[in-house]
Formats: structure tokens, C-alpha cells, sequence
């Protein structure tokens, strides 16, 4: 009977993908996200937010062996929130108002500076991180086999989504900054403090990157100086999908990312799928051609 | 075009290339090798830069994809020129045709610029009709699907290992005067109607359209023609340089080329050669330092990756002084009165 057996394998490969697409889309998501606070608020584009996984990551690396792993996730993650709300402080507050240009070659190179001090202080090649074994493993979930690092990266990216809503939703800090991100100038006349709100998005914008970082690095084991670049290039990719500036849109743009990745390399025949990424970023120009604001963008002129 | 307006391109490009020609006598009769070659690669660098300034700034829409067409070029003048032997063992799955094939210097950048307006042509077909913060992003798509075809397509590309054997073309002459013919070019197309209307569409798009500009097809051949010059740029830089990968049409490339671009202002040729010798010079001095240097006689030890921090540095400081970029909005020539008695006087 190779009908309903060929049914079942389907049917578990399938479920296979669509947790493989829910985990990379998860992370993605946290960091499209990140990079949608910061973008709503000052129309800034942050390409130095792969940097804030890379601080992160070096954090965890530096600690290492030194004091047990919660606290090194601790640091790594108090580290990624203090340097963003420090690149703000140093590199981005004066240029406030500046076309979006000059904004993202600011970001762009604050990314070059803080990549070549890893390089210079550190090493520029790969470094390996000892990750506990509590990542490594599986676990049975029903007719499923999921990777436990699969299963904590999607459930800890969930509980930090529903935080996040919640805060952005009932704290006074929160509706003040979702204010902002509606309009900046009148909520500034109604009271809101620019540099609290601004200040306060790069910090939550630096927690969610080294949330990702986490994973990012049990997944990879290792550390080094140009780490950040992929993740910030598909949470930017993610973001303009969704629609740069929406909080939701940067969630579901991530997700939909992961599915058409995990898609592509279910389909693609084997030697196409060295084209990929192509074909990933061929299907972003088409919706950015029909959509130019992304998916749940605003209709708003945002250069 | 008006006399007026050749006048101005004219002089924009004296003003200009003056300065170039010493640069190149300097780097051809009193530098030692190694200035030399930095002289070339300032050249070729700068070309590039403009070639990207004549979309960017007459459209004011950031391009982040003209170096896969620097890419395309590279590609196409290697192929061209790299001896049929060299290919037969590099690249045995190259089509006949391709492999027999042995052009010079003109003939090969010839064909590669033109390879290069039909590629440019095609994507810009798509791009073009685009809302500009939408084309914008997109740019950053056409960057990294270029990067994965040069990737990927091994049988033509060589893949990661790269392309090598490409017959050393390019002299100083050669690059200097690849580099003023570039300019002269970006200066008479930002002064024909062509490029005033796209500026004007820079300006106010609604306007301009308004005004009966077709700002599509204007964004159109200003696309194709900046991209033709990239691949003519990028097909010179291959004969400079005589091997490369992938990795030099990705993001580092872009980011050091829209540098220079951003540095010295977007809107002006002039503002774009300005960038140019401003980032290249700034990297030369600080390259000597990364070895480790003395101020008022305390070490400063040397470290890896400094030249990058303190230029990236030195962007963020100008940006912060210079929003609009070093030279402004303005040309050079446009700042200099030049003595116009051809104009009619006013009843």
C-alpha cells in the first residue's frame, strides 16, 4: 500500500519544514522587529543592528567558562541593549532630521567601526563558544522530531512577542513610543520626551537582537566579526517585506521570509539550489513591485 | 543641448580634470611603484563613483546595485581577454565561441559596457517603474542576486576561486583618461534637457510630471547609461587588477564606493570626485599609521582594522558636519562666475 504511506511520510516532511520555517522565521522576526522599532520612531534604518548580535555573541564568548551560562545570556543580553541605546547616544542623535540617506551611511559605518574592533581586539577568525548540552538534543512532539534548540528559540521568541505587545499595548513608556511612531512632532507637543522614547526604542530594539544572538550562537557554536551581517540582511529584508515601520508587518515579514527559504529548499531542484537566495530576493522585488510598502506598510512617504 | 549648457560641462570638466592630469604626472614620473598603483586604483575608483553619481544624483535615488553591474563588466572584459589557453583550463565548459575568443583592450571594454546597458536595461525596465523608496530597496535585491549568479555560475564565473590570467591592460594613461572621458560624460548628460528634467524630478517628482516629464523613462536611461558606465568601469578595474571573485561586487565594494559618494556630495560630479580623492587619500595617511605611530612621544600601538574605524570615523564626523556632503549641491563651475557673453540682454 504505498498510497496513504507515501501520504504519511509527506505529511510528516511537511510538518518537518513548516517547524523549520516557524524556528529561522522566529528569529528573523525578533530582529526585524527590532530594526521596525527603531525605523517607526526616527525613519532610521539601523544596518549596525547586526552589531548589536555580534556584541551580544562576543559578550557570551568573553564569559565563557567564566560564569555559569544563565549569566553569561544575561550580560550578553543587558550588553546588546546598552550598546544600542550608547549608538544612539554617540553616532545617531545628532544627525536626527537628517535625510535617510545620511542616516544609513552613519549606520553603515558604525557597523565597519565596531565589526574591526572585534577584528583588531580580538581575532579576526572564527572563535569557538562551549554551549551547554541542555541545547543539544531532541524532543518527541507527537509524530514530530524537533531539535531542542528548534523548540526554545521558537517558544522564548513567542513569550518575547506577547511581552512586547502587552508592554507596547498597557505601559505608559510603551503607548508614548507607539505615539511616537504614529507622529513624532505632535506627540513631542503633547508632553512625550524625544530622547526618552527614542532612547527607549534602541534599548528594547538591542535586547531583541541579542535575544536572537542567544541562538544565534548556540546554533552556530562560534563567534567572529562579520556575524551579524547575514541575520541584519534577512531582518532588513524581512522588515521591507512586511513593511518598514510596522511592528506587525516586521513579524509576519519574517516569517514569510522563513517560509519562502524553507520552501525554495523543499522544491528547488538540487542543482538550483545554490540560487536560492536569488530566488528569495527576486520574490521580495516582486512584492515590493505590487506593494511598494511592504505588506501591512503605512501609506505614509517615508524617504 | 544649448552652448550654454556645453560651456558648463566643459568647464566642470577642465575644472575637474585638471587636477587629475597633475595626479596622473605625479603617479607616472615622481612616485615610486606602490604610489603608482594607488594613483591607478584612485582613477578607476573615481570613475566609478561618477558613474553611480549619474543616476543617484540626478534622480536622488540611492542605488545599492550599480556594483553588480561593475561586476558584469568585470565578467564580460575578463572573459573576453584572458587567453584561450588560460580559459581552456580554467573554464573547459565555457561555449566554444567564448573560448577562442581573444579581444585588446577598447574592443573588450566595447562589448562589456555594451553586455552590461542590455543587463542594466532589463532590471532597470522593472526597477525603474518602482516608487523611488521602494526602487531603493530593491537595489539592495538586484545586489545580492547578482552576487549569488556570480556565485553559482561556476561554468562561466569560476565561482568562489574567481577568474585569473587576465592580460595587464590598464596604465595610468589609460586610467586617466577612462576617468575625464566619465566625467565629461556625467557632466553632459546632468546639463542636456535629459538631465535637468530628472534633476528637476529629484526635486518634485509630482511636478515634474505634471510639467509633461516622463520621470519613468527618464529614471530609465539615466539607469542604463549610469549602469553602462559601471560596466565600462568594472571592465577597466578587472584589467587592472587581473583576478577577482564574487566578494569584490558585494557589500564592501558598494559601501566603500557610495562612501566617497555620500562624503563628498551626491547631487554634483563635482561633489563625487571631491569624495573620491578625500577617501582615498585619508586611507593612504591612516594605512601608515596601523603599523603603530608616536604622538608627542607616546606609543600608540598598531591594530588590525584601524584604517577601516578611523575612515568610517571620518564619515561620521562629515556627515555630522556636512549633512548634503562636502561640496554641497553645488558644482564647482557653478560657484566660479564663468563670463556668459552670450546671453541676450534684458530689454
Amino acid at each position: 500500500m504505498p498510497g496513504p504511506m507515501l501520504a504519511a511520510i509527506g505529511f510528516e516532511e511537511a510538518g518537518q519544514q513548516v517547524i523549520n520555517a516557524l524556528s529561522s522565521g522566529s528569529t528573523y522576526a525578533l530582529l526585524a522587529l527590532g530594526l521596525a522599532m527603531v525605523f517607526s520612531i526616527m525613519g532610521l534604518v539601523n544596518f549596525a543592528h547586526g552589531e548589536l548580535v555580534t556584541v551580544a555573541a562576543y559578550t557570551i564568548y568573553l564569559l565563557n567558562g567564566v560564569v555559569p551560562f544563565g549569566v553569561q545570556i544575561a550580560a550578553g543580553l543587558a550588553a546588546g541593549a546598552l550598546v544600542a541605546v550608547l549608538m544612539e547616544r554617540v553616532a545617531f542623535r545628532r544627525l536626527r532630521g537628517a535625510s535617510f540617506v545620511t542616516m544609513l551611511f552613519a549606520t553603515l559605518a558604525l557597523s565597519v567601526i565596531v565589526q574591526n574592533l572585534f577584528l583588531g581586539l580580538v581575532s579576526p577568525r572564527q572563535r569557538g563558544v562551549d554551549i551547554p548540552a541542555f541545547f543539544d538534543g531532541y524532543v518527541e512532539l507527537g509524530p514530530f522530531t524537533v531539535a531542542a534548540l528548534q523548540l526554545y528559540t521558537g517558544v522564548v521568541c513567542a513569550i518575547a512577542l506577547v511581552a512586547l505587545t502587552i508592554f507596547m499595548r498597557r505601559s505608559l513608556l510603551g503607548l508614548s513610543m507607539r505615539a511616537a511612531a504614529q507622529d513624532f512632532q505632535v506627540a513631542r507637543l503633547m508632553g512625550i520626551r524625544a530622547n526618552r522614547v527614542i532612547a527607549s526604542a534602541f534599548a528594547i530594539s538591542g535586547l531583541l537582537a541579542a535575544i536572537a544572538a542567544v541562538f544565534i550562537v548556540a546554533r552556530r557554536g562560534t563567534v567572529e566579526p562579520a556575524m551579524g551581517f547575514t541575520p541584519v540582511l534577512k531582518a532588513f529584508i524581512a522588515s521591507v517585506i512586511g513593511g518598514l515601520g510596522s511592528l506587525p508587518g516586521a513579524v509576519l515579514g519574517g516569517f514569510i521570509l522563513a517560509a519562502v527559504e524553507v520552501g525554495l529548499d523543499a522544491t528547488l531542484p538540487t542543482g538550483a539550489l545554490e540560487y536560492r537566495d536569488a530566488f528569495a530576493l527576486l520574490i521580495v522585488i516582486v512584492i515590493l513591485y505590487f506593494r511598494p510598502r511592504g505588506i501591512l506598510g503605512s501609506k505614509e512617504e517615508i524617504v | 543641448m544649448t552652448r550654454r549648457s556645453l560651456i558648463r560641462a566643459g568647464a566642470g570638466t577642465t575644472l575637474l580634470g585638471v587636477p587629475l592630469v597633475l595626479v596622473a604626472l605625479y603617479g607616472g614620473l615622481i612616485a615610486e611603484p606602490a604610489g603608482k598603483r594607488v594613483v591607478v586604483s584612485f582613477l578607476i575608483a573615481l570613475l566609478l563613483v561618477v558613474a553611480i553619481q549619474t543616476f543617484s544624483g540626478n534622480s536622488g535615488i540611492v542605488s545599492f546595485g550599480h556594483v553588480a553591474f561593475m561586476g558584469v563588466g568585470a565578467y564580460a572584459g575578463a572573459l573576453l581577454t584572458i587567453p584561450p589557453a588560460t580559459k581552456a583550463s580554467a573554464l573547459p565548459q565555457l561555449p566554444q565561441a567564448l573560448l577562442d575568443v581573444q579581444l585588446g583592450l577598447l574592443p573588450a571594454v566595447a562589448v562589456a559596457t555594451i553586455v552590461t546597458a542590455v543587463v542594466a536595461a532589463l532590471v532597470g525596465l522593472v526597477l525603474t517603474r518602482m516608487e523611488p523608496y521602494a526602487m531603493a530597496m530593491a537595489t539592495i535585491g538586484v545586489l545580492v542576486i547578482f552576487f549569488v549568479l556570480f556565485e553559482a555560475g561556476k561554468d562561466v564565473t569560476r565561482g568562489t576561486g574567481g577568474l585569473y590570467g587576465i592580460p595587464s591592460n590598464v596604465t595610468l594613461t589609460v586610467a586617466c583618461v577612462a576617468a575625464i572621458a566619465t566625467i565629461l560624460v556625467a557632466r553632459l548628460f546632468r546639463e542636456s534637457s535629459w538631465g535637468i528634467k530628472l534633476r528637476a524630478s529629484r526635486q518634485d517628482a509630482l511636478a515634474a510630471e505634471a510639467l509633461g516629464a516622463d520621470v519613468v523613462r527618464l529614471r530609465l536611461g539615466a539607469w542604463i547609461l549610469s549602469g553602462a558606465l559601471m560596466g565600462a568601469g568594472g571592465a577597466l578595474w578587472a584589467q587592472y587588477n587581473l583576478a577577482f571573485g564574487p566578494k569584490q561586487f558585494f557589500f564592501t565594494q558598494t559601501f566603500d564606493l557610495l562612501a566617497m559618494l555620500v562624503i563628498g556630495g551626491m547631487t554634483t560630479v563635482s561633489g563625487a570626485v571631491a569624495g573620491a580623492a578625500l577617501i582615498t587619500a585619508a586611507t593612504q595617511l591612516l594605512r601608515r599609521l596601523e603599523g603603530g605611530f608616536a604622538i608627542g612621544g607616546v606609543e600608540i600601538a598598531g591594530m588590525a582594522g584601524m584604517t577601516s574605524i578611523l575612515v568610517a570615523v571620518l564619515i561620521l564626523v562629515s556627515l555630522r558636519a556636512r549633512p548634503e556632503g562636502l561640496l554641497g549641491t553645488r558644482e564647482l563651475d557653478e560657484r566660479i562666475a564663468i563670463p556668459t557673453p552670450w546671453r541676450r540682454k534684458r530689454p
